[in-house]
């Protein structure tokens, strides 16, 4: 009863499932037809008896089953199979998928020959059951929507059929007599081959009764039927009409061509014949419906075709001389004996059908092939001469194949993908074995194997008893090979069995289409066309191909007809690469085999907005979008025709996610509404097409629209492979081309690249720049915009239509440039630190910074560095070298990279400084809390140093000394008197600090908006901390005014230069030489240029740095804390005195140089009120910064803002 | 707008509009007496002058005054005894009603008729008037209005046929003539097997039949309340309707592919500012994380209950159901249905914590500010990304998947 | 040891009497001269008489068991034929097998999905009245056959026990699985915090009561099972009882106020109640 038990029983019931109410999806489209002959019946006379079937052409989509009630359960325990027994396993048929079940002859009978000696044509043989019996099957297998075929033998009966012992009795001429062929020799119809030669020496026997010879094409105990006597075809039309008026959907004609003999011929296919099959089909036609009959000509397809009529005979034939050149073409792994045989079969009516078959319970026959042949089939399949039978080997369907799974999958394969019905024999589904020690051909046709008890589950007899004793061989024997452990088995032969029928079945192309041989080089390899139009026009194509050989094989197919279209694996619906004008290639495992639906290529939607949280499934969307797209010519691709059409969308989809995996992408809170490619610039002689720097226009949700810098580069081949090992976050998107997947990626990462934007500043030489709608009209655009779906467009493609003018890329170098680049080759490579720009380096002396997000106008960096490096002379610097500008139309200048030379370094403050910690940490972690922390900085108290600090963190506080006195230095360098407008130092006025306090109120309402939304977010300490915060909004706000308190303020609040504007531990280099350089003048990137280029305090990049300061303490402690949970607890205070005494020594020492200055900063309280001001500013900044991007680190700033002083 | 202005175009032509005006006809749902004679007014009102046919169950009305429709009223043969949704019986009456009356078209409208605008009646009626096959309304809803229809119904309907209607059980239908004959076969079986209360998914028949399908915006409209069950059952038995539709019909959906193109936009109603209280939710599905595992894990594979484990861990305000999650769910289940796993009846009752899941995590969602109906497309399109996963494991439904 | 025990039994024997053993000791008065052949056939006699008038008591019952049996075993089969029919003719599958009973019964396929519920009926009738022949026929072989052979008597009955001790078996578990599932998914939905326990609990019963059940129907242990499930129910109603009284009388009156509270939700509101908070599913 525990779980394992329920799974059982899941298995069990999952199984079983049926078409209870809804029947198939067949019949419930044609439903209306049966209504509609139900609601004209009452005026018909004669009203037509329909089957099971709804539909008149349900033959072409059936499976059938073949199987012998005898032997395949018992239910009685008799030893010998009945209908009781046939009916408890009609679920398992249902679930195997079988449609139609064709129950080999069960009427009475002596049973010589199988059954098919007949005694009674209108009654069940009683070992089987009663007509009851087969009535009771013949509604349960209706019930459960399959239909029934049985045996109609009309060629002959049984020595023991009343009529032959009537005829024996008869005189000579009487009806009686005529029933059968007699003649009084048996040198009549002379010639006619023997077609049972292992047991009959002549198609005559002479019987002592009649005193003559009657004619038999089988065995001599079958008297053929004499169809001359009008009488014997009134007689089988009544046993006809017995079956077809209880219900029997179907009649399998058997020896259908040796109806009627006539001298001078073989006997066979003679054309009265044909007259006799019409007479039959016209009564099922004219009293039936939805009946079939399915006639048995052992005979070449041309002689075959006549049994078809025009469609107004057999409904279908079997397709004889096909099965032995299955296995043939299998065992000389060439698949010409298949082509050649289909070649040969001709074309036939549109309402009839082939029925197809691997193997059923006669031999394998080998009549319809060329001596040749036979030999060789023999030789390949039947080692020991006991398994040879008649013109056939007499073999089961597993052993021929040596059980090899992979060749009976391949030839079930086979069998349920070529044009016609598959017919199965019964137990192959399971892989049964045969006994070829029983005689004639009972060596196939042992009992069903069911389970592992006693005779295979088929019956509950004494094992002796049973008709034929189950197979029990070690390989086929029941204990291994048995429904029951195959349906447990999950893997079985049973399953896979199940599943491929119910694969077919949802094809109704395999059923009724066409079938067109492609011929592959390979001669290994099988590839077909299935191809079926419907009248609704839509249309299915399968494309199937196998592999013959047991070993893989490549091959190509011509599919030029189907270019463009997708194909689809049809078992786990897995889509294959789009087909195009080149031979499109395929490699096939060990007689593997492939089903493939062709589907025309998708159309994509691309209307939908994406938001962040669809972006994963985004970048899946864009994927599918990708291989939609036709295949690109890598070698003819120019940007120009990439960004048309359908790649420009695809692009244009991915960017989105991509561009949030981006760490330079500095917008990851807001939701990306459109992305849309401005211009381009290409670089000279970076690849095919050359690597270029796109210009991308971003818009969000909230309005607000960005532009981003993005190199793209496209690669295929090991280029593609390296890009995808070293930086697979760099790709942006894949697509097909004719030389395999290329990738479009971030260009940075190609050398070319790195070097041509270098010698663009070196040569200060010019690009031009393109756009995509120049670009678009250029080339005839409008077509191949609207080429694709309305909705495919994005709604900005109407926008880009207004032409604009486009703008250069320029390269300027500084006078520093030569004497830093030297000469010599440099290695360039991409900075590891990437940030929310991107850094170049060049050989360990040139650095350049690639901005990502643009904002027009000249960037503060270059500026300032230009300004120090020229003007002021301040060493401390990284010497600037030059820079690239985009000058639009408009000639106003964007920066779009700027270079460097690189300092000599060991890292920078922050790195620096958290080293220091770290050994700070270690040293306090053993002692006890300090006396004293300390108190914050500030320009009023002159506290001393405690002595706790001195002891421990003497390296901190001289380092932070002299940053203070580098950091007073540099801005006393940007104070330099100059007629520069940009630069001159200015005084505070009113309006000034009035604008520093809006923006720091602004600051503060963004930040605790977004603290009260990321709330829920945070741990708890953290946010018991920002609910805090929260609470004291207002006292926050009133200190950003506190700087404009005063009327005389203005007045005493010092100077406004031009300043680092984000400055912090991470913006200074440590040199060997114990000193510091400043790098990164470009203020807070979130800012607009304008804003930080605006002239400012120094007192904020003081602020800036002594948050960096409590950012260095408290993270150092983290870093500890990570190694050393246990002791760090108690370290609080420790990292409370660190932060205090450090930065009180960068104030006194900064304070200590600025003063040489007079002027340049306030008295000691306006400078405090107007240092706690930007403190919380920067700290809220960080705060904002923390919850967007690293929600772990929000603690920090938020016990900054809550630690300054009130 | 709602005057009773004349329009001079139809006035102008009386020959062509009786001609066309014999062609549709209006069945209405059975009404209390006042609402009927709203609905009849809103009717009066939306085709003026027109002598339009409606057919109701309620027996003889009068008009009012000046109105030109031709009230029918008729005994229903197959009564449903769901009136809050369409049912098998109605479109057998709505068949019958309109070869009785040899109407070319039916307008077929569900409960609270009277709360449906006179614009939308004009549009669905104009819609049907131009020979589109299936006409489906599309309503406004609030954000936390027709929620089995947004996780469910109307994501799986549109990845596995194509089509796009927002509401595929919408109340409101317009109907050619042969599409009202199609469902009526189909709802004949039912009927014919005293179910008139199945439910049919014509948007489904009519992607079947290759019909074409529009969408109209019927603006704000009272749904009628569903009778009777609670919501597990609710959902037992509407779940339970789609997946045997499914079933049935997997022929068609596994090819299927090309989406058609939404033209209507559906309007959410703002909401009001109390965010949802979605803890009761939360507590179902953590209480049947604990108890109903051992069932899910029959139907789940091993990558959706890790997530669910997840889900399961998540603190209530960081609670929210990844798309492709949900997707796999409902498809696994789907699958389930069809290979009876377990008892259908247990399987729809072991869906309803994972549905209620959705719904809180949903709803959060919307809290933060995204658009509910924004959130609903990304949902659509997550089904419509794993419609591979269904046709694979459909084809090949092997246990061992990821 | 087995010849000292002779010896004893010999010493006894001799002992007792002191003479040898007379029959007319035993009061009875015995024509010593009858013959001893005699004696022995008119035992014969006599037990054959026996034996035959208890045959002539026996055959009847017999023969009526039989005909019973066989009786409506015929009627049965015409029973269930005409069930069948009639059934097919109204369509019982397609009405049961998706009616609106549904949700609230089980469906009868969901207990037996390999039979339509056709066969299933007609296959019931049947089993029914050839049951029914059965106790009409034991119980005329009963009235029939009174004689004293309380084996065959207590045998009979005893095996037609056992068949229906199985299938309450059988019948016992399916029903325990299936309840022990539906209750555990309606509580959770149902939001009982004790949806597990209250699952385990109902299947508990369930098979406590189908084990009763056996064995009573067995006739097995006879008053002492009934008086121990009697016990063993009785007591763990008491403990639930005596839970939500004491113990879990928090947890239960919570569990229950919140499902209380929570039901003007969970079912979808009418139009009056939607204006605030709540939810509408469809």
């Amino acid at each position: 009863m525990g779980p394992t038990g329920g799974i059982g029983s899941s298995l069990a019931f999952s199984f079983r499932r049926r078409h209870f109410l809804y029947g198939n999806p067949h019949s419930a489209a044609s439903l209306p037809l049966q209504i509609r002959i139900l609601r004209r019946g009452d005026q018909r006379v004669n009203v037509k008896k329909t089957g099971s079937a709804t539909d008149p052409l349900w033959y072409k989509d059936a499976i059938i089953y073949e199987l012998h009630v005898r032997a395949f359960a018992d239910s009685n325990g008799d030893g010998i199979g009945d209908f009781g027994g046939l009916m408890s396993r009609l679920d398992y048929l249902q679930d195997l998928g079988v449609t139609c079940i064709w129950l080999l002859p069960f009427f009475p009978s002596p049973l010589r020959d199988d059954g098919y000696d007949i005694a009674n044509y209108v009654d069940v043989n009683p070992s089987y059951g009663t007509l009851d019996d087969f009535r009771k099957f013949l509604d349960a297998a209706h019930l459960r929507g399959m239909q029934v075929m049985i045996e109609l033998v009309i060629n002959h009966t049984s020595d023991q059929h009343p009529w032959f012992k009537a005829a024996r009795l008869a005189p000579p001429g009487s009806p009686e007599r005529e029933m059968y062929v007699w003649s009084d020799t048996d040198k009549l119809y002379d010639g006619v081959r023997i077609i049972f030669t292992d047991t009959e020496k002549s198609n005559w026997t002479w019987d002592d009764q009649a005193k003559a010879f009657y004619w038999h094409r089988f065995f001599s105990h079958q008297p053929d039927l004499n169809f001359d006597n009008p009488r014997v075809m009134q007689e089988v039309l009544t046993a006809m009409r017995f079956w077809l008026d209880m219900g029997v959907d179907a009649l399998r004609l058997d020896a259908i061509p040796y109806l009627i003999e006539r001298d001078g011929t073989n006997c066979e296919n003679v054309p009265e014949t044909h007259v006799k099959i019409k007479e039959i089909r016209a009564v099922i036609d004219g009293e039936y419906g939805n009946r079939t009959i399915l006639a048995e000509a052992n005979m070449w397809p041309a002689d075959v075709r006549p049994y078809f009529g025009d469609g107004d005979e057999c409904h279908m034939a079997f397709h004889f001389p096909l099965m032995p050149r299955i296995y043939m073409a299998l065992r000389q792994e060439d698949r010409l004996p298949i082509t050649d045989i289909m070649a040969q079969t001709p074309e036939i009516p549109a309402n009839c059908q082939w029925g197809l078959f691997l193997r059923n319970h006669d031999e394998l026959t080998l009549e319809m092939v060329t001596d040749d042949e036979r030999d060789y089939m023999y030789l390949a399949y039947s080692a020991d001469p006991r398994m040879r039978i008649n013109v056939g080997i007499r073999r089961r369907l597993a052993p021929l194949v040596d059980n090899n799974r992979r060749r009976i999958e391949l030839l079930n394969s086979l069998l349920l993908s070529f044009p016609g019905t598959p017919i199965m024999y019964y137990g192959d589904e399971i892989g049964m074995g045969d006994n070829i020690y029983l005689g004639d051909r009972n060596g196939v046709r042992t009992p069903m194997q069911w389970n592992s008890d006693r005779n295979a589950g088929f019956s509950r007899c004494d094992p002796a008893r049973l008709y034929f004793p189950v197979v029990m061989d070690p390989i086929y024997g029941y204990q291994v090979v048995n429904v029951e452990a195959q349906l447990s088995d999950q893997s079985s032969l049973l399953h896979w069995t199940r599943n491929m029928i119910a694969l077919r079945k949802l094809f109704q192309v395999f059923g009724r289409g066409t079938l067109t041989f492609l011929n592959p080089d390979n001669r290994k390899i099988l590839a077909y066309l299935r191809k079926l139009e419907r009248e609704d026009g839509s249309n299915e194509i399968v494309l199937c191909v196998a592999n013959l050989s047991r070993f893989a094989q490549p091959c190509s197919l011509d599919l030029k007809e189907y270019e463009g279209m997708a194909p689809v694996e049809m078992l786990g619906y897995v889509p294959f690469p789009k087909i195009e004008a080149a031979p499109y290639a395929v490699t096939l495992s060990p007689y593997s085999f492939l089903w493939l639906e062709l589907q025309a290529a998708p159309t994509v939607d691309a209307s939908l907005e994406l938001s962040p949280e669809a972006a994963v499934l985004a970048t899946v969307d864009a994927a599918a979008h990708a291989e939609a797209t036709p295949l690109l010519d890598l070698a003819t691709t120019i940007w120009a025709t990439l960004l048309t059409g359908a790649t420009l969308a695809s692009i244009e989809t991915a960017l989105p996610a991509y561009l949030l995996r981006q760490r330079w992408f500095g917008a990851k809170s807001r939701v990306v509404q459109t992305i849309r490619i401005l211009d381009w610039a290409e670089l000279p002689g970076a690849g095919t097409p050359p690597a270029a720097l796109f210009y991308l226009s971003i818009s969000y949700t909230d309005g607000e629209t960005h532009t981003y810098q993005l190199p793209l580069a496209l690669s295929t081949g090991p280029d593609a492979d390296a890009i995808q090992a070293a930086a697979p976050n760099s790709i942006l998107l894949k697509l097909p081309t004719a030389e395999g997947p290329a990738l479009l990626y971030d260009a940075v990462n190609r050398k070319d690249l790195r070097e041509s934007l270098l010698s663009l500043i070196e040569a200060e030489s010019s690009l031009p720049m393109r756009d995509p709608v120049t670009v678009a009209t250029e080339a005839a655009a409008p077509a191949s915009l609207s080429a694709q779906p309305g909705e495919a467009v994005p709604p900005a493609a109407a926008e880009k239509l207004e032409p604009k003018p486009a703008g250069t890329i320029s390269g300027r170098k500084s006078s520093a440039f030569a004497g830093v680049r030297g000469t010599g080759a440099l290695v360039s490579r991409t900075g590891s630190a990437e940030q929310s720009n991107t850094s170049i380096l060049y050989g360990g002396k040139l650095i350049m910074k690639l901005f990502r997000r643009l904002q027009p106008g000249e960037n503060p960096d270059t500026e300032i560095g230009r300004f120090l490096t020229d003007v002021a002379h301040y060493p401390h610097i990284a010497p600037f070298l030059g820079e690239l500008d985009m000058i639009g139309p408009d000639g106003q200048p964007t920066t779009i990279a700027m270079l460097q030379g690189l300092v000599a370094n060991e890292g920078d403050g922050w790195a620096w400084f958290l080293e220091q910690l770290a050994q700070f940490y270690t040293s306090v972690a053993s002692v006890a809390g300090p006396s004293d922390t300390g108190c914050a900085p500030s320009f009023l108290n002159d506290a001393s140093i405690p002595s706790d600090a001195t002891a421990y963190a003497a390296a901190s506080i001289e380092a932070a000394a002299l940053l203070g006195r580098r950091t007073g230095e540099m801005h006393l360098a940007l104070a330099t008197e100059t007629t520069d407008p940009a630069f001159a130092a200015e005084h505070f006025s009113g309006d000034d600090l009035d604008i520093d306090a809006r923006r720091i109120d602004v600051q503060i309402t963004s930040t605790l908006e977004a603290l009260k939304r990321g709330l829920a977010q945070l741990k708890d300490l953290t946010a018991d901390a920002a609910a805090l915060l929260l609470s004291r909004r207002i006292e926050l706000y009133a200190r950003a005014h506190a700087i404009t308190g005063t009327a005389s303020g203005a007045a005493e609040s010092g100077m406004r230069t031009r300043i680092h504007g984000d400055y912090h531990l991470g913006q200074v280099l440590r040199t060997p030489d114990q000193d510091y350089v400043i790098l990164d003048f470009e203020g807070e990137p979130a800012r607009t240029l304008e804003e930080r280029r605006r002239k400012q305090s120094p007192l904020k990049d003081v602020a800036g740095m002594l948050r960096s300061f409590s950012y260095a303490a408290y993270s150092g402690l983290d870093a500890f804390a990570k190694t050393r949970p246990a002791e760090s607890r108690s370290l609080e205070p420790w990292a409370k005195l660190w932060q205090n005494t450090v930065s009180t020594a960068f104030l006194r020492a900064w304070s200590e140089t600025v003063s040489a200055k007079r002027g340049l900063i306030p008295s000691a309280p306006r400078a405090q009120a107007l240092l706690n001001a930007y403190l919380l500013e920067k700290a809220l900044y960080e705060l904002l910064y923390e919850l967007n991007n690293r929600p772990d680190w929000v603690r920090i700033p938020l016990a900054g803002i809550l630690a300054l002083e009130k | 707008m709602a005057t009773t202005n004349t329009t001079p175009d139809l006035s102008s032509h009386p020959g062509a509009q009786t001609e066309r005006d014999a062609g549709l006809l209006v069945s209405l749902p059975s009404l209390p007496p006042d609402s009927l004679q709203a609905t009849l007014a809103h009717l009066t009102e939306a085709f003026p002058g027109r002598p339009l046919l409606v057919t109701t169950p309620d027996g003889a009305q009068t008009l009012p005054s000046g109105s030109s429709l031709r009230v029918v009223p008729y005994t229903p043969v197959n009564a449903s005894a769901s009136p809050w949704v369409l049912a098998a019986a109605d479109f057998v009456n709505a068949y019958e009603l309109a070869q009785k009356n040899q109407a070319q078209s039916v307008l077929l409208l569900g409960g609270e008729t009277q709360s449906l605008s006179v614009d939308a009646l004009r549009s669905l009626a104009m819609s049907v008037e131009a020979k589109t096959d299936l006409t489906v309304a599309c309503y406004d809803l609030g954000p936390r209005e027709g929620l089995v229809n947004s996780a469910i119904l109307y994501p799986v309907t549109r990845a596995l046929y194509g089509v796009r209607p927002r509401f595929p059980l919408a109340v409101d239908l317009g109907l050619s003539l042969r599409m009202a004959e199609k469902l009526a076969t189909v709802a004949g079986r039912y009927t014919a097997g005293n179910q008139p209360d199945a439910l049919l998914w014509p948007v489904a028949e009519a992607a079947l039949a290759g019909f074409s399908i529009q969408e109209v915006e019927a603006g704000a409209r009272v749904l009628p309340p569903p009778a009777g069950l609670d919501l597990n059952g609710l959902l037992g038995m509407i779940a339970g309707s789609l997946f045997a539709d499914v079933d049935a019909k997997a022929a068609f959906w596994q090819r299927a592919r090309n989406l058609q193109p939404r033209l209507v936009q559906m309007q959410t109603i703002p909401p009001n500012d109390a965010p949802a209280d979605v803890k009761p939710m939360l507590d179902t599905f953590r209480l049947a994380y604990t108890n109903l595992h051992e069932l899910w894990s029959l139907v789940l594979p091993p990558a959706s209950l890790l997530g669910l484990k997840r889900l399961s861990q998540a603190p209530p305000n960081a609670f929210r159901m990844p798309d492709a999650l949900w997707a796999r769910i409902v498809y696994d289940f789907i699958l389930a249905y069809r290979l009876r796993t377990l008892n259908r009846g247990h399987l729809l009752g072991a869906l309803t914590p994972l549905y209620l899941a959705w719904v809180a995590s949903h709803l959060q969602l919307v809290d933060t500010g995204v658009a509910p109906e924004k959130h609903i497309e990304t949902l659509a399109t997550a089904f419509e990304a794993d419609k591979p996963y269904l046709v694979s494991r459909w084809r090949w439904p092997d246990r061992f998947n990821p | 040891m087995w010849h000292s025990m002779n010896h004893l039994m010999t010493a006894l024997q001799v002992d007792s009497t002191g003479q040898p053993v007379q029959y007319s000791n035993y009061g009875q008065p015995v024509v010593v001269d009858q013959s001893w052949w005699q004696q022995i056939t008119s035992a014969l006699t006599q037990s054959t008489q026996r034996v035959l008038e208890n045959l002539a008591h026996f055959l009847p019952g017999v023969v009526a068991l039989i005909i019973a049996l066989a009786l409506f075993t015929g009627i049965g089969a015409l029973a269930a034929f005409i069930l069948r029919k009639v059934l097919t003719a109204i369509k019982f599958d397609d009405r049961v097998g998706n009616g609106k009973s549904s949700s609230v019964i089980p469906n009868l396929q969901d207990w037996a999905p390999s039979h339509s519920p056709t066969a299933l009926v007609a296959r019931t009738a049947f089993w029914g009245f050839v049951l029914l022949g059965c106790v009409i026929g034991i119980s005329a072989f009963d009235s029939a056959y009174t004689g004293s052979s309380q084996v065959a008597l207590f045998l009979l009955p005893y095996l037609t026990h056992s068949v229906g001790a199985l299938l309450l078996f059988f019948a016992g578990n399916l029903i325990a699985r299936f309840l022990a599932r539906s209750v555990l998914i309606g509580a959770v939905n149902a939001q009982l915090q004790y949806a597990r326990f209250l699952s385990l609990g109902v299947k508990w019963l369930v098979l406590v009561l189908t084990a009763a059940m056996v064995l009573d129907h067995l006739q097995i242990g006879g008053l002492v099972v009934e008086l121990a499930f009697g016990i063993l129910f009785g007591g763990i109603v008491l403990t639930l009882s005596l839970a939500v009284g004491l113990g879990s009388r928090e947890i239960v009156s919570r569990s229950l106020e919140r499902n209380v509270e929570r039901a003007p939700e969970a079912v979808a509101p009418t139009p009056a109640a939607e204006a605030g908070e709540s939810l509408r599913h469809f």
